[in-house]
Formats: C-alpha cells, structure tokens, sequence
C-alpha cells in the first residue's frame, strides 16, 4: 500500500453511527491505522441501517456502515467489564488517537475519561464529538442528524426560498449531511490538536459539538444579522435572485446567475437577441426583479429540451446550467469516471461494492485504496494478542466471560 | 505563552467567494498567517455583497466578507501585470501553502501553477479547489453551489416528500462549505506529512467529489438494489414520530426525532397523551411509521400550544432529542452557544462592532481560535511589500501608480 499523508499515526475508535466514524475514517483514508472498538452486544447502531443488499438486513452488509467504516481494524470489548475497561486503557496506552462519540458523562463513570486516560498517555490526543460538546445547558440533551440539522440553523436555508412559509416547514437535506459534515469539521481540530502536540510535547482534550460545527457554516448570515441586523428569511436567498430551477423534457436544470457577459450568453445560446432590448431585462438588478417574467422566457428554450441537453449547450457558451442528476446519472458521469472517482472494495460475503472515492487528490500521499470495513470482533486475535501481548489462549476465556 | 497550532505557517490565497476561502479561514483561526491576495480588478464577490456595493468602492463593507477573514491579511495584486505575477512568485517563496480556487487551467496561464512553482519553492504544498477537479472532459464547467448541488445528485435527494415536486432550492451555499472543511483537513494532513518528511505536494479538491462524499447511502442503495431514491424532507426510514412541528410564534418549529419504543413511551408520558401509548396504530416503530401522517397530526396538535424551547424542555427531560429549528436570530441569544464562548465580539473597520462566530472546538485549556478583525482590500501592502519582500516606499509608490498593486 502506498504512503499515506498520515502513516504511522495510531487512532483508536469507540464510536458509533455517523459522525465519529467518519472522522476516523477520514484519517485511516490517509494512512493512519484505525482500531474501532465495539460493545460485543450488536455493536455499532449503524450496522442496523440500510441499504443492504436484496434489502436483506445484516449486520456484516450495511453498505452505510462498510462506507463508513473501510480501512479500519475491529475488535470488540465490553465496558461492562473491567476486563473490557482494562484492555481498553492498554489500548489508549498505545495510540495517538481517541475518537470517541460516547454521551459527555460515559466515559468518565467507567474511569475511562480524559483526565484518566492523560495519566497513562499524556501524549494522548482525544477527540469527542457530541451533539453539544461537553460543557454547557445543552450538554446531556440528545440529537439525531434531524435534530443536529435543525438546532444547527440548517433547516431554515435548505427550505429556502419558499413562497408560503407557514405551509412547509424548514427542511432537512437528503441523506445524512449534519453527520458526515460534523465528521469532517471534527477532523481539522484533531489535526490540529497533532500540531499543537508537537509544539507542546503534550496531548489534550478536544471538545467538539455538532450545534457548533453547523453553526459555524452560517457565519456568514451570522455576521450579516449582527453588523447590520440582515435576517434572511426563508422567503429569501443568499444566493442571486437569477438562481432557479427550469423545466425541462425529463426533469429540471439548475440555472445559476445573470452577469452581463452570462446574459449576452443566454440570449445568443436561445438565439433571442430582441431580449438585449428588453427594457425588463436592461442590467442584473432588473433582471433579478422581473426573475418571474424572465424564468418562464428561457423555460420556452429549455422545455423541449433534455435536461443534458440544456446543460451542454449552456456550459458550452460557460453558462452555470447543470442538470438535476438522479444518483444514476452521477454513478454514469464520463467526468467523475475520467478522474476515478468511484472505487470499489471487495467486501466478504457481499463480494465488489462501488463507492464514492477521495473528495480530494494528493500528489504524493495517494488516498487509500478502500479495505473492506470489519465484521464484529474480526481482528479481536491481531489486536490483542499481536499488540497487547496477550496469549492466544486466553481468547476464549475472554469471550466465554462476555469481554470480548 | 500560549501558541495557536498552526502558528509560523504562511498561506498565499488566491480565494474568492466561499469554498476557497472558508478553508482558509479555518487556517486562520487556527494561528497560520493567512495572506489574501486580491485586486480591484475582480474584487472578491463576498466583498461585493449587500452593504459594499454602490457608494462604497473601497470594498470594505461587507460582513459576510469578514465572516470568513477574521484574522487574516490582504495585499493587492493585479496579476494581469507580469511585474505583479512576480511579485506573487517572491511571496510564495516565503509561504508554506498556496491556495487558489481559479477556473483549472487559469493559474498555469499566469505561471503560477503547481509544477512551475515547486521550481522555486520545492517543499510547497497548494492547494487547488475548482466545481469538477483539475481534469477529466469537464474540468472547465462553470459551477457555483447550486449548480453543484444539481450535479452531484444532492438537490435531487433534498425536497419535501409527497407528490410530484421540484426540488428544493437551497437558500445556502452547502457545498461550498463541505468543500472548503474537506480541504482544510487535506491542507493539515499534507502539513504533518511535510513536518515528517520535507515533501510538498498538490492537492486536487473537487467540489462535486466531496459533495458526492456525503451523500453514499442512495449511491449504495442504486448500486445494491437498483433503487432511485427521492425525497424524505425531515422524515426517517424507519422511525417516528419523526419530523419538524409547527410551534407557537410565528414561523416557528421545533425538530423531533422518536426513535425507538422506550422514547415513544416517554414521548407520551411526557406529552400527557397516554392514549397515544396505547392506541394500536402507534404500538410500536413499525406501526407508526405507518401512520405517520396521522401520528405527525396529533403531535402537531400538542407544539403548537408551545414555543420551541418549552417542547424541547419537555422532551429532552424524558430523554427524546428534540430541539427548535433555528435561525440565525436564535443562534446570538443560544445559551449553549454563548455558554461555550463560540462568539467573538468584534471591532471590525470601517463597519463597527458586531459579534461573529470563532471555531466549533475547544481545545482543554488552550487557546482554540484567532479572535481578531478581518483585513481591509490592501490592508497589508506595506507589510507584504515592505516587510516581506523588501521593497522600497519608493518602489512601491510607483507600483501602486502602475497598477501593479492594485
């Protein structure tokens, strides 16, 4: 395996779902080795949720859970145990990394906090990731991505703009972005903890909660509100006004934007040059003001059109005109299929699974190529024994006692 | 003394708009010394944003500029000029990380491309952010978030559920935003590499790819099973009452999310409805998702007789996660926001005071974010060409005249 950005860095995962999965993850996709530690009882929650294949639930075949967990090494443990709790300090021992998910009082009533783990390995960096963080009201509340979204101030933009507000309520984007994007903003502080470590010489505690890594996305409207008391309403957009949605043959296409050089575009591309002289249309304002006599003009271009079609001939003239893909069409894509995007992972038992890939290509720290993610205490043998030194026989002691 | 992580790194940014630069206000935040360079010859469109525009040509006004500058410096540079892309060659050299999110190819035109910088500062590392990636047959797309968010598959997963609809449109720039953290993680991981090893490298972030990242469920689910998934607005694939609920005051909601059979028992409990507990259509998760749209009737009967804060009160008392869906008016007054000091307050010139938002960490007792003012256009051009370059006054009076620094 080629050389990851982070190779030689250890991370330890007692984690589950989303969020604090991800963040390890994203580090064993540089190279970093990633132990994830799961409750012997069923393990991780996200093993529970689809898709599965055949929609046959399986606690090894959640494709959520192998994306989320490619590259990393399981073993189980209970903490019900102070066998479990024992192996698991050892292991904390060892690593650089804890990323951990756990509610803010869990570990700590195990004596598996962070003040008791810094005893054993002050060069310790650990990383919890809650809905709220550690400190604070909020701080024992619980939140699921619907919630983290909302609390998060997600909702009011995805909703965004509608006429009647009062009919639909804010909304939640597909899939699960409050978690995934949680993970990610949960990485840079982790790394950054690593920098400061080498400053310092000493490890420390990073507190991190979802409400304030969403929050943080809307700085921008944040700032607005306070410097000049700016609300965006869920009637209005950031974004320009000449930002819309056009009908097309077999679906919509984005449109994005009228500039002048744009708008001499868009008028060549209809062949509808009378447009310039269009009073209505003159500069971008007007343009913006008279959006609902204006959509309904290109829509006359676009709606015999496929929305490929649209698209093509737009960006062929540097229009932002992009088709409303259907992930079918995304997984068809001559670009993202040029660039390598998707992978593929030969998982156990479910044999080749395509994946999303790298969001990002490094030119000399490649991404790692995906190893599919563990079955519940698969590497049990490898980790404990190879690395904690304990002796082959004991394992069935330890399983037969409900530790591992 | 207390030391920010990334204290003695420099950046070159070239950025504009959000992707690019919310990255490296993250860098900022985190103590590397964050040099925009920037030109009045296509100003910054943030910059350009509400306030700026109009009466005031000196590009400072704009909030949600600052947003993503706090602690950061700028210095001008018309890179049409030969002298001025020279001029950013003798900056690099002295930099650490060049970040740029031009249209691919347009940083090779002006010689500032990875493989023609590397010749003068070999242990580079730059970072690269375009809509598509640097190559591929559509590497030169014209691509904003939204443009994006159609692309990558994501406006066609985000809507309200029910009949036939468009999708969606996204009053944000969420892209954007996912983008610029995934970069922010590549830049950090790519310093540690050459804190260890002394190499440099390119990163290639693509906007599309990381969208695509976030979103591997209905991937799989195609790939699995051949299903096209659409949209589920706020609702679970297997639990509820899940969903966002009408509350007193006006537009007003409150996110409620059930997810097992002890929180429905606790939901009922907590709610005064124990009719609800024993009604056959809600029995357990699967029954009621079944009749959710009846079960979301009557848990909107009960929020609308309260505000927000009272529903989630209630219910994160009886442990069911609940909370208000929150607009940016809410989040200044959040007691768990200002209770983990997650705001600045601010004196930014030439706009004034205001409160703004820092980083969403805290680092134990050290210090885990910049607080300092954003930069003004060319605030640092003494600095930069002075200072950094050495340059003379006189020298950089008739740059400044020549439109050079510009």
């Amino acid at each position: 395996m080629a050389k990851g950005a982070l190779s030689g860095l250890t991370v330890l995962e007692y984690a589950q779902g989303i969020p604090g999965p991800y963040c390890a993850r994203m580090l064993g996709s540089l190279g970093a080795e990633v132990i994830k530690v799961e409750d012997p009882a069923g393990g991780d929650m996200a093993r529970t949720w689809g898709p599965f294949p055949d929609h046959n639930p399986h606690p090894d075949q959640s494709g959520l859970f192998i994306y989320l967990n490619l590259n990393k090494k399981g073993i189980s443990l209970s903490f019900k145990t102070a066998t479990g709790r024992r192996l698991f300090k050892e292991l904390a021992q060892q690593v650089d990394f804890l990323i951990e998910s756990t509610p803010p009082s869990f570990l700590p009533r195990r004596g598996l906090g962070y003040t008791a783990l810094r005893k054993l390995n002050p060069q310790l960096i650990m990383t919890s990731i809650t809905p709220f963080g550690q400190t604070g009201p909020y701080r024992d509340w619980k939140a699921d991505d619907l919630v983290s979204t909302h609390i998060g101030g997600l909702g009011y933009a995805f909703s965004g703009p509608v006429t009647d507000p009062e009919a639909v309520p804010p909304l939640k984007v597909g899939g699960h972005q409050a978690d995934f994007a949680t993970a990610v903003t949960a990485t840079i502080d982790t790394l950054a903890a690593l920098n400061e470590r080498r400053l310092s010489g000493q490890g420390s505690h990073v507190d991190f909660g979802a409400m304030e890594a969403l929050a943080a996305v809307r700085k921008g409207e944040l700032a607005a509100y306070s410097f000049e008391g700016t609300v965006t309403s869920r009637t209005q957009t950031i974004l320009r006004r000449t930002t819309g949605l056009l009908k097309c043959r077999d679906g919509f296409v984005q449109m994005h934007g009228t500039t002048e050089r744009e708008w001499q575009g868009l008028v060549a591309a209809m062949a509808r040059p009378e447009l310039l002289q269009d009073e209505r249309f003159k500069n971008e304002n007007l343009r913006s003001e008279n959006w609902g006599v204006l959509k309904p003009i290109i829509e006359e271009w676009t709606a015999p059109r496929t929305k490929h079609e649209a698209a093509r001939t737009m960006q062929a003239a540097h229009l932002a005109f992009a088709p409303i893909n259907t992930p079918p069409e995304v997984l068809a894509s001559e670009q993202l299929a040029a660039r390598g995007f998707f992978v593929e992972v030969n998982q156990p038992g479910l044999g080749r699974l395509k994946l999303p890939g790298a969001p990002f290509k490094l030119s000399a720290t490649p991404w790692q190529a995906p190893l599919p993610a563990p079955t519940l205490g698969q590497h049990n043998q490898e980790i404990l024994c190879g690395r904690l030194g304990l002796p082959k026989g004991e394992l069935p002691g330890l399983r037969a006692a409900g530790v591992i | 003394m207390k030391r920010l992580p990334l204290e003695g790194i420099r950046v070159a940014d070239f950025t504009r708009i959000q992707a690019g630069p919310q990255a490296q206000a993250w860098m900022a935040h985190l103590g590397a010394e964050v040099i925009r360079i920037e030109s009045h010859t296509a100003a910054d469109t943030l910059r350009q944003m509400r306030g700026a525009a109009g009466e005031d040509r000196t590009l400072n006004r704009a909030p949600g500029f600052y947003a993503f500058s706090f602690g950061k410096k700028s210095c001008n540079l018309n890179l049409r000029h030969p002298r001025a892309v020279e001029l950013a060659k003798g900056i690099i050299k002295t930099c650490d990380v060049v970040a740029e999110n031009y249209a691919p190819g347009a940083m090779e035109r002006l010689g500032l491309d990875y493989q023609s910088l590397r010749k003068i500062k070999p242990n580079l590392i730059m970072l690269s952010t375009s809509g598509l990636g640097q190559t591929g047959p559509d590497a030169g797309y014209a691509a904003y978030a939204a443009t994006i968010h159609a692309l990558s598959g994501f406006s066609s997963l985000t809507g309200y559920p029910g009949e036939e609809r468009p999708p969606a449109l996204m009053a944000m720039m969420w892209s954007d935003a996912l983008t610029a953290t995934t970069g922010a993680f590549a830049l950090l991981a790519a310093l540690h590499y050459r804190k260890r090893t002394g190499q440099g490298q390119h990163i290639d972030l693509s906007m599309n790819e990381a969208t695509v990242d976030f979103l591997p469920e209905p991937f799989l689910d195609y790939t699995m099973n051949g299903r096209v998934r659409g949209f589920v607005g706020n609702r679970d694939e297997a639990a509820a009452p899940h969903g966002v609920y009408r509350c007193q005051g006006e537009d007003k909601w409150v996110a409620i999310a059930v997810s097992d059979d002890q929180e429905w028992q606790a939901f009922c409990r907590a709610t005064g409805h124990s009719e609800w507990a024993s009604d056959p259509r809600f029995a357990d998760a699967y029954s009621r998702w079944h009749h959710q749209e009846e079960l979301d009737v009557l848990v909107t009967q009960w929020t609308k007789k309260h505000i927000p804060q009272e529903v989630t009160e209630v219910l994160q008392r009886a442990g069911v996660a609940a909370a208000p869906s929150a607009n940016i008016v809410d989040f200044l007054a959040d007691p768990q926001l200002r209770a983990r000091n997650f705001f600045m307050e601010v004196e930014q010139p030439p706009i004034g005071k205001g409160t703004a938002a820092v980083v969403p960490w805290k680092l134990g007792p050290k210090p885990d974010g910049v607080r300092k003012a954003g930069p003004n256009m060319g605030e640092h051009n003494h600095y930069v060409f002075h200072d950094i370059l050495g340059l003379s006054e006189e020298e950089i009076e008739k740059l400044i005249k020549d439109q050079v620094i510009y």
